[in-house]
């Protein structure tokens, strides 16, 4: 299905342009650069990882635009985009059918003849065709699986009570659910009440669950664990702003049972590193405002903050 | 002022500060050459101040700056050109104190010829499009205004804008073509997951050491091994540590009833108060309860109104209240103290006060870091740094906490004497021996296979060292080199060659003389695997089955990873179960694709992306656009 409508848009935007409202080129490019699903790295800025993008909804914006700039100098740009999105969402024949009609239509346009890749042997259009050739070449020969896109469930909301305030998390329907069941399971068990935030990075992130933190040692602190331990749940799941993510401690191959971040940053590079297992979906500014107050030399806040206890979804 | 026209001018200066990023003071045309010579500009290193020049106005506008060819045909960059750019860049991007070089003007002027050379370039509609002046009208003249005042024209904004704009699109562009292969992912996967099939002999410290028992060291070896070894030596040292009187006052712990009664002596009014809590703003801030905090940031879905909103102020008006009516009660203490002599002064002193008195004894670094961590991270440096039988040099404050302190002694850590110890170091000394003469024997193993390999490799070894000394020699004649010490370098890389050509001769053979040597031994050689590369396992310790123990070292070892089929490993000591190996690979396989997990896909794909957008990224520095178009300087 997904398929059909990747290829009438193409269609759709390969084809003539009759009955469409003339909009004016400069205004589609500035559109088309608006809808660009990733944008050049700048000092400080996180990249932008494949896994984290919406290929599909990126594939439709563009070709949406596409239909729009049949005949016009956006019609080029838009159809390499388009390609580039088509290649990252696994549909490599269309991919492939977009860079060679770029090729065919606008033979003499920068993108097939000035703009080289990387390595400066090939233009842009003809590194993505042969990308794709190599692509279909392997995916002909192996089976390459994808990790499916995840989707938060709405019913698993639940209220996490902190000294600072109540926030509102929401599971995955599709990934962690390992993690999800650990979790709730710990949180009926009152496991988590009265623990207490034992490590605070201003604006970055806040980690709370373990154990040790029952008691006035902060030595001890960040050391325990609920004694079991958890396999990696890796997912397409990204570690943005306002994710809980199951601690994995320096070295250690699996998950910690119980000690969580929440993360107050997008930090892509602990994708696929610590198991992201739920959202924030209301109430992240009281953990940002939580992270900034003064820590101790054990980066615990030196104003004890706790968790006072986690009310479970009903379902 | 109505919160409608105060959101206006919030928005309004937003939007100036973004339409006009940085702009520098001053004339454009002027420079900021016009400090006398020989003055260095302020805030630039003396090094520097040759290199950060201001770009002066050329004398001749068409002399030729250099050469670039871009879609295929050669460009010429003439001076005035190149200071045109620095016009445009300079109110944007120059800096006080650090004026614009000339190759960050290059590095613009070239990418901008890279970008309109590949359609990036903005059209007029584009440029409209993009330019804060047309796009926003209801601002228009206060943005004409601005930039009259910083002596930038129109059309040198509109310039700046468009031209940095098709920059950040051809560098965009470059982004989304970020496509990583499956092929790559897998050769990237397949590096970590080769499976290996490994023999391998056990020199286990353990095993040695109820011989050892048998005979007990004399006291002359235990004295030695005391000597000579620095980590029983760290292990029973003496710590560092200080004995000090710590005096403490905490304004939360003053009684209601106390307050109550000062207050009754003492009125503090709003503006006093305000007072306190600005010049103490960022230390009580940090201190509003965290219970209390939620109040600062009601939620929208629970309407609050106006009276019940609450500010930092309000939230610590108590607080405040309490350390100005107690306030002076450590600081009398503190002028007190200096004229104190002992402990027993010290602690009547805080008695009087109504202070908490804390006597340190000893304490080490540890202690005080964990006992009372709430007087801050480097309290046991400061007492330490400072001179006994000193006070402080002031009262502190750390978190709600004001303390001083008067430090009577300090001890560096030092080693006890040997008798203090004899009785404890057996048992250290037992391990020590154990692990050494295990590691010994398996020394004495590799010499035995090493020892025959050299047997029957002399003389293909002499022959490779005789043929390293003519190459040398050879190489040296044609180079014609006179220098002593360059044709020492000469012969020292081919004498390194033949270093390696041996080492792998060597290499080649030593597995069958491996194997000769553990059946002449009688040894008995274990096998483990298939297994890939996994992650060392932490609680070694905690495994009893040496079988599982050494699977779970050998499994995690770099050097085996390095090692390719048929290799003899040089000894692998694994410090947390006291055993030492050598292991001889057996087989090395490439890991089927089917076995690649979805997961691993995906990380190992993402580490090929961050790698492709590194390279990405890395394109366009200065060196690289250079190099792209072929920049010749005239």
């Amino acid at each position: 299905m997904k398929t059909l409508n990747t290829i009438a848009l193409v269609a759709l935007a390969l084809g003539s342009a009759v009955g469409q409202d003339k909009v004016s080129p400069g205004k589609l490019m500035i559109e088309l650069e608006a809808a660009l699903p990733r944008s050049a790295p700048t000092p400080g800025q996180p990249i932008a990882f494949a896994h984290a993008i919406d290929w599909e909804a990126k594939t439709e914006k563009v070709g949406e635009i596409l239909s729009r700039a049949s005949g016009t100098k956006v019609e080029p740009h838009a159809l390499y985009i388009l390609g580039s999105c088509l290649y990252n969402s696994g549909e490599i024949e269309q991919a492939k059918a977009t860079y060679e009609d770029l090729k065919t239509r606008f033979p003499k346009h920068p993108l097939c003849v000035t703009a080289k890749d990387q390595k400066g042997e090939k233009t842009l259009v003809d590194r993505g065709i042969e990308d794709c050739a190599d692509e279909l070449l392997f995916r002909s020969k192996y089976k390459v699986r994808m990790l499916p896109k995840p989707e938060l469930d709405p019913d698993s909301t639940t209220t996490m009570h902190l000294t600072v305030g109540d926030v509102k998390i929401q599971f995955y329907k599709n990934a962690a659910l390992e993690h999800r069941k650990n979790f709730l399971k710990l949180a009926k068990e009152n496991y988590y009440d009265r623990l207490r935030v034992h490590r605070i990075i201003p604006g970055h992130l806040v980690q709370v669950g373990c154990p040790n933190t029952r008691v006035v040692d902060p030595t001890k602190w960040g050391r325990g664990g609920p004694g079991h331990v958890l396999k990696n749940e890796f997912s397409r799941v990204t570690h943005k702003r306002g994710t809980l993510t199951m601690w994995r401690g320096p070295g250690r191959p699996q998950s910690h049972g119980s000690q969580f971040q929440i993360l107050l940053k997008d930090q892509p590079h602990l994708d696929f590193v610590q198991t992201p297992f739920a959202e924030i979906v209301e109430g992240v500014e009281l953990v940002d405002n939580l992270s900034r107050q003064t820590r101790n030399q054990y980066e615990a806040p030196v104003n004890e903050c706790f968790i006072n206890g986690i009310a479970t979804p009903k379902k | 002022m109505t919160s409608i026209a105060l959101r206006a001018v919030c928005l309004l200066s937003c939007l100036i500060l973004t339409a006009v990023p940085t702009l520098a003071q001053g004339d454009p045309d002027e420079g900021i050459g016009d400090r006398p010579a020989g003055q260095p500009t302020p805030g630039v290193r003396p090094g520097h101040a040759a290199r950060l020049q201001p770009i002066q106005k050329p004398t001749d506008p068409n002399k030729v700056r250099g050469s670039y060819t871009v879609a295929g045909e050669t460009k010429t960059l003439i001076e005035g050109d190149f200071y045109a750019a620095y016009l445009c860049l300079k109110p944007h991007e120059e800096k006080p104190n650090r004026p614009l070089q000339p190759q960050r003007i290059l590095e613009h002027v070239l990418l901008f010829a890279e970008a309109t050379s590949m359609g990036f370039a903005l059209d007029d509609t584009e440029k409209d499009l993009v330019n804060p002046i047309k796009t926003n009208k209801q601002f228009e003249s206060m943005l004409r205004k601005r930039l009259e005042q910083q002596g930038i024209s129109e059309e040198q904004y509109v310039r700046y804008i468009a031209e940095t704009r098709a920059i950040q699109r051809m560098k965009n562009w470059y982004a989304n073509s970020v496509r990583v292969r499956s092929s790559e992912v897998y050769d990237l996967w397949k590096r970590d997951n080769f499976l290996y099939r490994v023999a391998y002999l056990d020199f286990s410290a353990a095993d040695l050491i109820p011989k050892l028992k048998e005979k007990p060291p004399t006291p002359e070896q235990l004295e030695q091994f005391w000597s000579t070894n620095p980590q029983v030596q760290n292990k029973y040292r003496n710590p560092t540590s200080v004995t000090a009187d710590l005096v403490i006052f905490d304004p939360t712990s003053v009684t209601e009833e106390e307050i109550a009664r000062l207050k009754g002596s003492r009125k503090i009014e709003r503006a006093e108060a305000l007072e306190h809590f600005i010049a103490n703003r960022d230390r009580l801030v940090k201190q509003i309860p965290s219970d209390k905090r939620p109040q600062l940031y009601p939620r929208k879905d629970k309407k609050v109104s106006i009276e019940k909103l609450v500010t930092p102020f309000m939230l610590l008006r108590s607080q405040i209240d309490r350390e100005i009516l107690v306030g002076d009660r450590i600081s009398t203490a503190f002028k007190a103290a200096a004229t104190t002599t002992n402990s027993a002064d010290i602690e009547a002193l805080a008695k009087t006060n109504k202070l908490q008195h804390i006597r340190l004894k000893k304490a080490s670094r540890q202690e005080v870091a964990t006992e009372h961590a709430k007087l801050g991270p480097t309290l046991f440096t400061d007492l330490f740094n400072a001179t006994p039988g000193a006070l402080g040099t002031e009262v502190r404050f750390f978190g709600p906490l004001q303390f001083f302190w008067r430090l009577e002694d300090k001890s560096v850590s030092s080693l006890p004497p040997f008798d203090d110890v004899a009785d404890k170091i057996t048992d250290d000394w037992y391990e020590f021996e154990a692990y050494h003469r295990s590691q010994a024997s398996a020394k004495a193993f590799l010499e035995k296979v090493d020892a025959k390999v050299r047997e029957q490799t002399k003389e293909r070894e002499t022959a490779l060292d005789a043929q390293a000394v003519i190459d040398g020699e050879n190489e040296i004649r044609s180079s014609g080199t006179k220098d002593e010490r360059q044709k020492e370098a000469i012969r020292q890389k081919h004498r390194t060659l033949a270093d390696h050509g041996k080492r792998k001769l060597r290499s080649e053979i030593m597995p069958e003389h491996f194997d000769s040597v553990v059946a002449a031994e009688g040894l008995k050689l274990k096998e483990v695997g298939p297994f890939s590369f996994s992650f060392a396992q932490r609680n070694r310790t905690e495994i009893s089955d040496p079988t599982k123990r050494a699977e779970a070292f050998l499994t995690s070892s770099y050097q085996i990873k390095a090692l390719g089929p048929g290799f003899v490993s040089p000894i692998l000591s694994d410090i947390v179960s006291r055993t030492h190996y050598i292991a001889k690979v057996l087989t090395k396989q490439e890991p089927p694709f089917e076995s690649m997990s979805t997961v691993d896909y995906h990380q190992r794909k993402m580490a090929a992306e961050r790698q492709a957008m590194f390279t990405s990224n890395y394109m366009w520095t200065l060196f690289q656009v250079q190099r792209r178009l072929g920049w010749k300087d005239k």
